[in-house]
């Protein structure tokens, strides 16, 4: 209970925005994310100044309503303490919720090279190899072993390529082991499919339901806006065929999300895909395209357009939000779901497993191995591999990131696109500008949806 | 205005009437964090 005559306080750098009646707060080191106030609790919220006490900020509200008392007021104190928007004598502690270990292992395992598509801006080279049954189960149960060591509690494999469904029947013979070896350590692991869609049967689809497989499956846009990046060798647009994939994800009930490059050529067609994705009711994605050496032209979309493209589609969003959140993956590398220092997992807990059992930081930097799954300590060799310079180097080192209020939410953007572009990890991301025009806009339809299904609720 | 009406939504509270919904609710399960699915992303950084 707060004793009525301590002085509340917000946090610095706390987001504040209207919607409609309602106000949307943001406080950057909660982790209890954006909250919603009514009319009410924004009226005693927007009292807290850092001065005026609870029984002053009570004398104010009883001028508005007169049946109001001091336990009243307290009560809308606590709910505002414990959704972190506000604190007394003892603010967050930063630095506990940025040092903890990471529990969470996310490993990619780059199954193959081959791929039945040929898209415009795939960073693989394209080759008959794929790994062996003999590397891919050496490397799975090496893995749970050393995360089991290292006092990681889950794990996630992604199965990627080229095009992993070219080796299903591999997939799932490690889908079982991995089960198996799982359940025998005590880890939880889950298994992520990362597909073109095109050979989604309904079969397999089945199969995956069964199997409890999550999808990530990608498309770039309604007909042509996929078409222009996402082809077949002969040069045949994929639409249609992922779609019927899309259809059969659906009717089998598989969960799955689709996940969407952007480049200047289906830009414009973000909003329509936008539209149609939330019509099925399908959780996406958006992630911009990285210019690599095999890609076979510049596609990096201009900021202008990006931003205009993507405040259509966020419109919509925000007109008609889901009930499930949705923030996560609408900006390229801006994660809303815990304040973070660091984009990405690279370094700490992130690692690739080529095709041959190499293994790398990034699934971008495919051609530069770290180690393999032969090294004594794979976490060591994921660590040491860091390729950031210096390596401690987090958000708040950056220039001119350190005062940025987004900074916990974009970590400085993919330290592997600010070097390519301005040969420094040090520098805030290309696309800093375009994240600072857009992160508030995200946070209106998180807002929206917190009224559209929340506002029922009271705390 | 009656400040026992006040009320503050977060993310919790809709997954709470979200779960309770789902009791009675035969569609398709939306999983709620597969954004990092896609991509580089870590899932606890």
């Amino acid at each position: 209970m707060n004793k009525s005559t301590n002085v509340p306080f917000l946090y610095q750098n706390t987001y504040i925005d209207s919607i409609k009646d309602f106000l949307l707060v943001y406080n950057p080191i909660s982790q209890k994310g954006i909250v919603v106030l009514n009319k009410e609790a924004a009226f005693i919220f927007k009292q807290i100044d850092g001065k005026k006490s609870i029984t002053e900020i009570l004398n104010i509200a009883k001028k508005k309503d007169p049946k109001v008392n001091k336990l009243n007021i307290e009560k809308i104190f606590e709910n505002f303490v414990s959704s972190e928007l506000v604190f007394f004598k003892n603010p967050i502690n930063k630095e506990k919720i940025f040092s903890r270990s990471p529990t969470h292992l996310g490993v990619w395992l780059h199954l193959t090279n081959q791929c039945n598509l040929r898209c415009t801006y795939c960073y693989v080279k394209k080759t008959n190899e794929s790994m062996s049954e003999l590397t891919a189960l050496k490397a799975l149960k090496k893995i749970i072993l050393q995360a089991k060591a290292h006092r990681y509690n889950k794990i996630t494999f992604k199965f990627s390529g080229g095009e992993c469904l070219l080796k299903l029947p591999l997939i799932l013979k490690l889908i079982h082991f991995g089960r198996e070896e799982g359940r025998k350590n005590k880890i939880n692991l889950d298994f992520v499919v990362l597909t073109n869609g095109v050979l989604l049967t309904k079969k397999i689809a089945k199969v995956f339901k069964q199997e409890n497989i999550r999808v990530a499956i990608s498309l770039d846009g309604l007909e042509s806006y996929n078409d222009m990046q996402r082809v077949f060798p002969s040069g045949l647009g994929s639409f249609r065929f992922v779609e019927k994939g899309i259809r059969n994800l659906l009717r089998e009930q598989v969960v799955f999300n689709v996940s969407v490059t952007i480049s200047s050529k289906n830009v414009l067609g973000i909003p329509d895909l936008t539209k149609y994705l939330l019509k099925l009711n399908i959780p996406f994605a958006f992630n911009f395209y990285r210019e690599n050496q095999y890609s076979k032209e510049k596609l990096i979309s201009n900021d202008l357009k990006l931003i205009q493209s993507l405040t259509k589609a966020y419109n919509l969003i925000y007109l008609n939000p889901p009930n499930y959140p949705i923030i996560n993956g609408l900006l390229d590398r801006v994660s809303f779901k815990m304040p973070h220092r660091l984009t990405c997992g690279m370094g700490n807990n992130y690692l690739v497993i080529r095709q041959d059992g190499k293994i790398v930081a990034c699934q971008m930097t495919l051609e530069k191995t770290i180690g393999s799954i032969d090294d004594y300590n794979l976490i060591k060799t994921m660590k040491d591999g860091n390729f950031i310079k210096p390596q401690k180097i987090t958000v708040e080192d950056k220039l001119p990131c350190a005062t940025c209020q987004w900074k916990y939410l974009c970590g400085g953007g993919c330290p592997l696109l600010t070097y390519q572009q301005k040969n420094s990890y040090t520098v805030s991301s290309p696309y800093c500008e375009v994240y600072k025009a857009l992160i508030p806009k995200i946070l209106r339809i998180e807002g929206s949806r917190l009224i559209k299904y929340g506002h029922k609720v009271i705390r | 205005m009656n400040f026992k009406k006040a009320k503050i939504i977060t993310k919790e509270t809709v997954n709470r009437l979200s779960k309770k919904g789902l009791k009675n609710n035969t569609t398709r399960q939306v999983d709620v964090d597969c954004s990092s699915d896609c991509a580089c992303d870590a899932y606890d950084k």
